[in-house]
């Protein structure tokens, strides 16, 4: 059974959410500061992360945490509709967030996707286990590149992503394909940034000017390519 | 680049008008001269007084229209910090209340998705309660503070047993206060104030809420009521973290946050305060001699000396 950490100081909403999980299979446990979420995540498959949290705050957890493991998947929840909130847990390495009030049929969706993107991946790995290119290098296995920050640990997800771009490579991925294939989204509803910052995190990591990218283009009203 | 562009308005207002001044005395200084020596060829009495009046004018009209930029800078700079915290006050409010409403929609959305039992659905249904207070008591609290910041509220002053009061107070209001240890004592039994009830109860309210807000698990809370000379002293003391003594006077500020990461909306002790002084009382917080926690002190006119039936 997979065991999910959820960090929520609003006990109510803490609490809602640990029944919906356990009603769906997981074994859910609740905590309400992210100082403990920093002692005990390693023991879970996955963390729900509430950014607005007494003492320490959700991101400064967040930026820890992944110092700590890179690949250990995050959804982070935000009452903050501020694009800067939401952009600044991604581009410190959550997997995928959501904006309270949020519904439950969408969070649980989520969160089945992320656990399941692991199986995914690791069958897709073993076909393409790393990739090099101009002066980059991504070690898919071990989820390790060598970007324009030098030598660095990936994310889950930017491992994800940077790998269906370059199994697709010279040709034109779309936003929707890519949240279908990466995240698993198979709904339009789902409205999401997510692609849109990610890719902007990739290109700080893949580009040598990220303003003026070479490797990760975006073909206009199209979506995304990437090319040696 | 943006930020700056008031202040670059004003430093270039000053410079010229500086320059426009200067070149006013310059050109008078010469302009007398010319004049000067004009005069002393035709042997014509020069007016000292008409001339030096002109000077003044001058002088006069650009001082004023250097003091006006610098007053129209300085309102500029307090609307802009007023702005910025009605921001931060916005920011702050819409999380206090869509914090209760996502819960509240997630346990809506549970009991429609899942088929629960009684007694669980029992549970939800008083946690969805809890969360409509805690919404009602937020909006009650923003309407409140536009409302005293408008000036728009009336009081009933009564002369009430303060001691009395308060007791009643805290044992009618144990519920609310579930998550800390209150005692109070008071110097006497006849403590007599002239106060509003209704709204004194905010007063208590919000003090208690917010030491237990930002206290530990289990927060301890002093109340005292003592009389001293003709004013009567409550004291609340907290075991909280203590707030720096440089801030000690902010924290009643409208929309002041101490930290705003934090939950609230800073409207609480603004409140506090508004009705104090409505009181034609005086409100100061301290830091605790032990380090542990601060105490805000409430200093009400005595009124056992009058009629107590008044």
């Amino acid at each position: 059974m997979q065991k999910i950490l959820i960090v929520e100081d609003e006990a109510n909403l803490a609490k809602g959410l640990k029944f919906n999980l356990e009603m769906e299979n997981y074994e859910a446990h609740t905590i309400d500061t992210a100082e403990e979420a920093l002692d005990i995540f390693m023991n879970f498959d996955m963390m729900i992360l509430d950014i607005m949290l007494p003492k320490m705050d959700g991101i400064t957890a967040l930026k820890e945490i992944r110092k700590q493991n890179p690949k250990f998947p995050i959804l982070i929840l935000s009452a903050k509709k501020s694009e800067e909130s939401i952009v600044s847990g991604l581009q410190e390495g959550a997997d995928d967030y959501m904006t309270k009030p949020f519904s439950l049929k969408e969070l649980l969706l989520r969160i089945n996707r992320i656990l399941s993107r692991q199986s995914w991946y690791n069958d897709s790995t073993k076909k393409l286990s790393s990739y090099n290119f101009s002066r980059f290098s991504i070690d898919f296995e071990a989820f390790e590149a060598k970007t324009a920050r030098g030598h660095t640990k990936l994310t889950q997800y930017e491992c994800f992503v940077m790998k269906y771009l370059i199994e697709n490579k010279n040709q034109i991925v779309s936003r929707q394909e890519l949240l279908e294939n990466v995240w698993g989204y198979e709904s339009k509803e789902i409205e999401t940034r997510t692609v849109d910052i990610f890719i902007a995190r990739l290109r700080k990591l893949f580009e040598n000017n990220p303003k003026n990218p070479l490797h990760i283009i975006s073909i206009r009203g199209l979506g995304y390519k990437f090319v040696d | 680049m943006k930020k700056l562009l008031p202040i670059i308005f004003l430093v270039i207002t000053l410079l010229a008008s500086s320059a426009i001044l200067t070149l006013w005395i310059v050109w008078y200084i010469s302009v007398n001269n010319l004049f000067g020596n004009l005069f002393e060829k035709y042997g014509i009495e020069p007016s000292y007084y008409t001339s030096v009046l002109w000077l003044l004018q001058g002088i006069f009209l650009v001082v004023f229209v250097i003091a006006g930029a610098i007053t129209i800078f300085v309102y500029w700079t307090r609307s802009k910090s007023l702005d910025n915290m009605r921001m931060a006050f916005i920011s702050g409010v819409s999380h206090e209340l869509l914090t209760p409403l996502s819960s509240l929609k997630l346990y809506i959305e549970t009991m429609l998705l899942r088929n629960i039992n009684k007694e669980r659905q029992q549970e939800f249904l008083n946690l969805m309660l809890e969360d409509t207070d805690i919404l009602a008591d937020h909006i009650s609290k923003i309407l409140l503070a536009s409302k005293l910041e408008r000036k728009k509220a009336v009081y009933t002053f009564k002369t009430v047993n303060m001691t009395d009061y308060i007791t009643d107070y805290l044992s009618s209001n144990k519920n609310n206060f579930k998550k800390s240890k209150i005692t109070f004592r008071s110097n006497s039994k006849n403590i007599f104030s002239k106060i509003d009830t209704a709204f004194f109860n905010i007063v208590l309210r919000n003090i208690i809420d917010n030491a237990i807000k930002y206290g530990p698990n289990k927060t301890t809370i002093k109340i005292e009521l003592n009389k001293k000379n003709n004013k009567n002293i409550l004291s609340i003391s907290d075991n909280g973290p203590g707030i720096e003594e440089k801030r000690l006077k902010k924290i009643f500020s409208l929309f002041y946050r101490i930290n705003h990461n934090k939950k609230g909306t800073g409207l609480g002790l603004y409140i506090v305060k508004t009705l104090v002084k409505a009181h034609k009382g005086n409100i100061w917080a301290i830091n605790n001699i032990d380090n542990k926690g601060i105490t805000i002190n409430i200093s009400l006119k005595d009124e056992y000396a009058k009629d107590i039936n008044s």
